[in-house]
C-alpha cells in the first residue's frame, strides 16, 4: 500500500472542491446567461428548444425603450427611479435615527419599544397591504399611487434598525462624552460624530432601502390599479407575460429584465466591500 | 418593506382627521370615479378594458359620446383586463370603474359580493340578440348582471400541408399517420384542467350537474369518465401524442414545424399564422373513439367576455346604455375585424360569410356548440388543483387501468369536498 503524500491527498481534495465550485458556479450562472441571450434574440416567443439564439438583434432594447403603446417602459422606469431614490433617502434617514436613539438614549419606554418592535417584525408587511390601501384611500391620496408609494416604503423603516444599531452599539460611548463636554447637542453628535464613523452601515442601509422599493411587486399591484401611467417596473414587465402578450414581447421582458438588473448591478459592485464590513461590524454585537 | 404597522398606526390618525375635514378636490382626470358634474347634462363614466383593447373601447366610447344628442359624455379609461376585474372590482367597488369587463366565470362571485348592477333596461333585448349559452353565464338567479360580448373556448389549429380537412374531423387518423419532419401529430394541455375536460365532456359526463350550478356533483367517476380515462391512459402513451403543450411549446413546434396539430385559443392566432404562412388552418376539436368502438365528439370548456356595470355607480341609466353599446352588434362585429374576438352576437355568430374570413374565430364559433360553460359557482375553484394532479399521475404512468376507478374516485371526492366558510 502506498503511503500518500500530503501534497498528493491536497492536490486530490483542491481537485474535488475547485470541481464542485465549478458546477455550483455554472448552475447559478446559466439562468443569467439565458436571460442575457434571451434579451438580444432575433427570434420571438417565449419557448425555444435550443440554447443559443439563432440570430441576435438589439431591437428587443430599441422596441421596448421608445415604444409606448402597449408598453410604456421608459415612463414605468422613471417611476420606479423616482420613488426608489426618495424613499431610499427617507428610509435610510429613519433607520439611521431610530438605531441611534435606541443604540445611544436611555429612557424609560426603551425596552418596550424594542420588544414592540420585535414583535411587529415578525408579521409580514403584506398582511396590512389591504389595511393600507383604505387609509391611503381615506387621505384621498390614491389618486398619485406614486405618493402613496413612496410614503409606504418610508413610512415602516424605521422597523428594520437592528443592524445598523448593532453597528452604532460597536462606537465607543467614550466619543460621545467626550463631544457632550466640549457642549455638543445630541444631534451634533448624531451628524459629526456618529455618521462620519459609520460609513460601512449607511451603504448597507442604502443598499437595502433601494432594492426593497425597486424590486416590489405587492404594493405596486395594490395600489397602481388601473392608472397605468402609475405603474411600477415590476408591475408592468409582470404584464407583459399575460397571454395575449407573452409571445410578442418575452424577449423584450427580457430585455427588460437586463435593464432593471442594471441600477442593482452597479450598486452593489461600487459598495460592495462596505456592504460585508456593514453587514458583519453590525453583527458582532446585536 | 417590513413591516407597515407603525403606518397604520399614524396614517389611521391622519385618516380620522381628514374625516372631520370637508373632502377637497379630486383631480378630475385621475379620480377613480364618479366626478361627473351635478348637472344631468355632463357625464363622466370611468370604463375598464385590457390594455390590447384600450385604442378599440376609445374609439368605440367616442362614437357612443356622438351619437348621444342628450348629454355631454366625458370618460376616464383604465387598463384592468377582463381576467384581473373580480380582483381589482371586489378590492374596493366604490373606487372600481362604472363600466367593466369581466370573463364569465367571476360572474357568481362579483354577484355575491354586491358588484353588479343588476340589468332591467332592454333586458329582453340583449337575452334575444346574445347566444343563450352566453346570456345564461351571465344570470343569476333568473336575473341578469352584464351585457355578453365575447365568446371563447379552445379548438384546433393545425398545419394543411400535413393534415387534410378530412384527416382531422377524427384524432385516431390524426395519430395514425406517419408525417416526414413531425414529431408530434397533435399536441394538447392534458394536465390543465381547462382542457383535460374536453375528453370528459366528450364522453358525455358533467361537471357540477346539468347546468353546471349544483356545487355536489360531478360523474367523472362514472362509467362514462371511465371510458375517458381509459381512452387517456392510451392516449399519452402515443408517441405522437404531445402530452403537455404549453403556449410557448405549441407556439416553437408550429414554428419550426415539428408539429402539425394543437389546441389553443384564438390569442396565440397571429403568431401561429405567421409561422403557418398559407398552410394555416383551424378547425373544431376531433372526434375519439372511445375504448367501447363509440366515436364522440371532443367537448370544451367556454368562457365569455361580459360587460357589467358597477352596483355603485353615480350614473346607472348612462352606464347601462354605455355598456349596451360596448356590446350591440356593430361593437361586436368591429372586436371581431380588428382584435378577432368571436362575438355573443346571434346574429354575427350565424353569419358564416363573415366569420370564415378568419379560420380561427370559424372554429371557435363551431367548436362552441359542443361546449360546456365555465361555471362560475365558488366550488369551481376546487376543480383545478385535482385535474392537475390526475393529469400529471396520468402522464408519469401511475394510472393503469387496474387503479383508473379508484384514481377517478379520488378525483371527484377533492372536486366536491366542501368549501369551508
Amino acid at each position: 500500500m502506498a503511503v500518500k503524500s500530503y501534497k498528493a491527498s491536497q492536490r486530490a481534495s483542491d481537485t474535488a472542491v475547485y470541481i464542485l465550485l465549478t458546477v455550483l458556479g455554472i448552475v447559478w450562472i446559466l439562468p443569467l446567461l439565458w436571460i442575457i441571450l434571451t434579451s438580444f434574440r432575433a427570434e420571438t416567443g417565449s419557448y425555444t428548444n435550443y440554447f443559443w439564439p439563432k440570430g441576435y438583434t438589439l431591437n428587443n432594447y430599441a422596441n421596448l425603450l421608445t415604444q409606448t403603446e402597449p408598453f410604456r417602459f421608459t415612463k414605468w422606469f422613471a417611476n420606479t427611479l423616482l420613488v426608489s431614490v426618495i424613499s431610499c433617502a427617507g428610509s435610510t434617514f429613519f433607520v439611521l435615527c431610530t438605531a441611534f436613539v435606541l443604540s445611544r438614549l436611555r429612557f424609560r419606554m426603551r425596552k418596550p419599544i424594542m420588544n414592540i418592535i420585535l414583535v411587529l417584525g415578525m408579521f409580514p408587511g403584506f398582511m396590512s397591504m389591504i389595511a393600507v390601501y383604505y387609509i391611503l384611500k381615506g387621505l384621498n391620496l390614491l389618486s398619485s399611487p406614486l405618493v402613496c408609494l413612496t410614503l409606504v416604503y418610508i413610512a415602516g423603516a424605521g422597523l428594520s434598525y437592528y443592524i445598523a444599531k448593532g453597528f452604532f452599539d460597536t462606537i465607543p460611548r467614550a466619543l460621545d462624552e467626550s463631544a457632550y463636554l466640549d457642549g455638543a447637542t445630541k444631534a451634533q453628535i448624531f451628524f459629526k460624530i456618529t455618521l462620519p464613523l459609520s460609513k460601512p452601515i449607511i451603504v448597507y442601509t442604502v443598499l437595502t432601502s433601494f432594492i426593497a422599493p425597486w424590486v416590489d411587486y405587492i404594493f405596486p399591484s395594490i395600489i397602481c390599479g388601473s392608472d397605468y401611467d402609475s405603474y411600477t417596473v415590476a408591475l408592468g414587465m409582470f404584464r407583459m407575460l399575460e397571454r395575449e402578450f407573452i409571445g410578442t414581447f418575452y424577449t423584450q421582458f427580457a430585455a427588460g429584465a437586463v435593464i432593471v438588473s442594471i441600477p442593482i448591478a452597479s450598486l452593489f459592485i461600487s459598495m460592495q466591500k462596505y456592504y460585508v464590513e456593514g453587514v458583519t461590524g453590525g453583527a458582532v454585537k446585536g | 418593506m417590513n413591516t407597515k404597522k407603525i403606518l397604520s398606526a399614524v396614517l389611521s390618525a391622519a385618516l380620522s382627521m381628514s374625516l372631520f375635514s370637508a373632502c377637497t378636490g379630486r383631480n378630475e382626470d385621475t379620480s377613480q370615479q364618479n366626478s361627473g358634474g351635478a348637472s344631468s347634462g355632463n357625464v363622466t363614466l370611468t370604463v375598464w378594458g385590457s390594455q390590447e383593447d384600450q385604442a378599440l373601447l376609445k374609439r368605440m366610447c367616442e362614437e357612443f359620446a356622438a351619437q348621444s344628442t342628450d348629454k355631454k359624455y366625458s370618460f376616464v379609461y383604465g387598463v384592468v383586463s377582463e381576467a384581473d376585474a373580480k380582483k381589482e372590482v371586489l378590492k374596493d367597488i366604490s373606487a372600481a370603474a362604472d363600466v367593466f369587463g369581466f370573463a364569465s366565470d367571476q360572474t357568481a362571485e362579483l354577484v355575491s359580493a354586491g358588484a353588479l348592477y343588476r340589468i332591467t333596461k332592454d333586458r329582453d333585448k340583449i337575452s334575444a340578440d346574445n347566444t343563450v349559452a352566453s346570456v345564461n353565464a351571465a344570470t343569476v338567479n333568473d336575473e341578469l348582471y352584464g351585457y355578453p360580448y365575447v365568446s371563447d373556448t379552445y379548438f384546433m389549429y393545425y398545419d394543411s400541408s400535413k393534415f387534410t380537412e378530412d384527416e382531422v374531423k377524427e384524432l385516431e387518423k390524426m395519430l395514425a399517420k406517419d408525417i416526414e419532419g413531425v414529431k408530434t401529430n397533435f399536441a394538447f394541455d392534458t394536465d390543465n384542467g381547462w382542457y383535460q375536460a374536453a375528453f370528459f365532456f366528450g364522453a358525455g359526463c358533467k361537471l357540477f350537474g346539468e347546468d353546471g350550478t349544483d356545487p355536489t356533483k360531478c360523474d367523472f367517476n362514472s362509467d362514462r369518465g371511465i371510458l375517458a380515462g381509459e381512452y387517456l391512459i392510451d392516449l399519452v402513451k402515443n408517441s405522437k401524442y404531445g402530452v403537455n403543450f404549453d403556449d410557448g411549446m405549441v407556439k416553437a413546434g408550429f414554428a419550426d414545424g415539428t408539429l402539425a396539430a394543437a389546441v389553443s385559443g384564438t390569442w396565440n392566432a397571429s403568431e401561429i399564422e405567421a409561422s403557418l404562412g398559407e398552410n394555416y388552418a383551424a378547425a373544431k376539436l376531433p372526434m375519439i373513439t372511445l375504448p367501447n368502438g363509440e366515436k364522440v365528439q371532443m367537448g370544451s370548456m367556454a368562457n365569455f367576455k361580459i360587460m357589467g356595470v358597477n352596483s355603485e355607480t353615480k350614473h346607472p341609466l348612462e352606464a347601462m346604455a354605455l355598456a349596451e353599446w360596448l356590446t350591440n352588434y356593430d361593437n361586436q362585429l368591429a372586436r371581431f375585424n380588428e382584435r378577432s374576438y368571436a362575438p355573443t352576437n346571434v346574429k354575427l355568430a350565424e353569419d358564416e360569410n363573415a366569420l370564415s374570413s378568419n379560420p380561427a374565430v370559424s372554429a371557435l364559433t363551431e367548436q362552441s356548440q359542443y361546449a360546456t360553460v365555465q361555471t362560475s359557482i365558488p366550488q369551481s375553484g376546487n376543480f383545478w388543483t385535482p385535474a392537475e394532479a390526475f393529469g400529471q399521475d396520468l402522464t408519469a404512468g401511475i394510472i393503469t387501468r387496474d387503479n383508473l376507478k379508484e384514481k377517478l374516485d379520488k378525483y371527484v371526492e377533492s372536486v366536491l369536498s366542501t368549501l369551508n366558510g
